[in-house]
């Protein structure tokens, strides 16, 4: 083992959470909402702006130095922006850790949002702030290879190897059904949930329209406007705070090769996700049964499980089958995605299963807690399978 | 369902730089070309400026054999591309070819016949002189066809 693994483990705090609710209404402008949550999170750490000296902004939404201009961030010391679509909040965690695991900076700002319902596809064309840097990694390859050919969704993109996985495992459909219909379950107990007020029944689920096979609607995440954030500071700077100290224990980032292509990796069904945990864990000096609950990145219920697999709950192929008989509600034996996730609470980057980790291990969850949860695991997922995790643990 | 021919109206890539080799090499010898490494024979695609085996910089164009395997697709029932609403549903399918390199593609067969490990001939239909579609044929239809 690495020796400066240990010393990223357990360096840091997340201190701060907020985030705004989920808005598919009227246009907004990302950069305010990902303001708004910033200001949120600081108040909920009891910090002021000034002591903020690290931004991790999303891509193409905001940079960090207009956070800090709007902020009144007056010494920053520690920019970044991680390049990884879905994954990007969670891997940014690992990124701040470091910076104040080395000193670079002492209280980092982890801010995302976005216009996901305003600037949805099927939503008319608007003008756009100049700033904006809608790109992504792959962007060119997808134009030049899988465009052409009527595939310009992610769930087109990740069909490939939803399908592969499908066949090849025999996947029973039930699994998919079950990370739906729990997510919805678990958004009615969250108050901030989009679809909090809107049960889902077995029923609507099979009647819903198919996508793309065989990802059906209820299947897909939402689209929101939103946005949520995350403030860490030291660990001995998070003792003298007013909530207790959610610590970090592990993070990684993994990105299957090549990246950038989905379609040439040696094996289509290693995702990002199956080279980080495993580094994540051995950071944290932990293992999947010490864990109470997993909060993961679901912009495809299918998705979801793939990472279980990826996390090492199950045997490849084995997932649908342990969410069927072992269960990932409350009362399972490994919750998952208890805020109801991108499926029901919102589409938040995955940021919003962030706030919910740190809320799970603050105990602060009200009917939606874990009891007694300790430690909880985050993933991140994005771009074409890149994959992130961060391990939070209480003080 | 199966899909023989294209929408009139596919999105072309406006390409450049290798991407764009890519498709003038294909839509001028109706073949689908990939890059070669000179220093240690690994074929490879989408192009790229080096070997992503060994980093050599030394890539010849080679014509494929044209014939592979289906590796996966994804079955699309929505579409945003307007090209391709009246084609709902459809299937955009991975096929892994004789050198071991990908390319996505239209298969031309009955959509219920795609499975994975299913053999297909590889077929460049040129469109224009900077774009080129790349089809899937079903190798047991081609055989009945021939007699
Ligand atoms: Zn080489």
């Amino acid at each position: 083992m690495i020796s400066h693994d240990t010393k990223l483990s357990a360096s840091c705090a997340a201190v701060g959470v907020g985030e705004t609710p989920h808005y598919r209404s009227d246009p907004v402008d990302a950069a305010q909402l990902i303001l708004e949550a910033s200001v949120a999170a600081l108040n909920d750490a009891g910090l002021s702006p000034k002591d903020v000296n690290g931004i991790l902004p999303p891509e193409g939404y905001i940079s960090s130095e207009e956070i800090a201009a709007q902020l009144g961030i007056d010494d920053l010391r520690y920019s970044a922006t991680i390049h990884m679509g879905g994954a990007s909040s969670v891997a940014a965690l690992q990124s701040a850790a470091m910076a104040i695991a080395t000193g670079v900076a002492d209280t980092v700002l982890v801010a995302f949002g976005w216009d996901g319902y305003t600037s949805r596809p099927t939503a008319p064309q608007r003008p756009q702030r100049a700033s904006r840097l809608p790109q992504r990694p792959f962007a060119e390859l997808m134009r030049n290879y899988y465009a052409p050919y009527g595939a310009r969704l992610a769930v087109q993109w990740y069909g490939f190897y939803i399908q592969r996985y499908m066949e090849l495992y025999d996947v029973s459909p039930e699994g998919a059904l079950q990370v739906a219909l729990t997510a919805r379950a678990h958004a009615s107990l969250t108050d901030g949930a989009y679809l909090k007020d809107k049960p889902l029944t077995r029923e609507q689920y099979l009647s819903s329209p198919v996508i793309v096979d065989p990802v059906r609607r209820y299947d897909c995440c939402l689209e929101t406007d939103c946005a949520a954030a995350v403030v860490l500071t030291s660990r001995e700077r998070a003792r003298d705070l007013h909530h207790h100290p959610i610590i970090f224990l592990g993070g990684a980032e993994g990105h299957p090769h090549p990246a950038d292509d989905i379609t040439n990796r040696p094996d289509m069904l290693q995702l990002g996700l199956h080279s980080a945990a495993p580094r994540a864990f051995q950071m944290a000096e932990l293992q999947l049964s010490d864990v109470d609950f997993l909060q993961v990145y679901d912009c495809y219920s299918h998705v979801v499980l793939l990472q279980l697999e990826a996390l090492g709950l199950t045997e490849a192929g084995g997932a649908a089958e342990f969410v069927v008989n072992e269960g990932i509600g409350l009362d399972g034996s490994m919750p998952v995605n208890t805020h109801g996730g991108l499926l029901s609470h919102g589409h938040g980057w995955g940021m919003n299963h962030v706030v919910e980790a740190v809320r799970q291990l603050r105990h602060d969850r009200g009917s939606g807690q874990v009891v007694g949860a300790q430690v909880g695991v985050v993933t991140g997922y994005g771009d074409l399978g890149d994959g992130s995790v961060a391990i939070f643990g209480r003080e | 369902m199966n899909l023989t021919e294209r929408p009139v109206d596919v999105y072309q890539p406006k390409s450049f730089g290798l991407d764009m080799d890519f498709y003038l090499r294909a839509a001028a010898s109706g073949q689908v070309h990939v890059q070669q490494c000179e220093t240690c024979a690994n074929f490879q695609h989408p192009p790229r400026f080096l070997c992503s085996a060994c980093a050599s910089k030394h890539l010849n164009w080679q014509a494929i054999q044209g014939a592979g395997t289906v590796y996966s697709w994804s079955l699309s029932h929505f579409t945003i591309d307007s090209a391709w609403t009246d084609s709902l549903p459809y299937a955009t399918v991975v096929v892994e070819s004789l050198e071991g390199v990908r390319f996505v593609g239209t298969f031309s067969g009955p959509q219920n016949d795609l499975t994975i490990g299913l053999p297909v001939n590889i077929r460049v239909e040129s469109i224009g002189k900077n774009f080129a579609y790349i089809w899937f044929d079903s190798i047991s239809e081609t055989s009945k066809e021939n007699g």
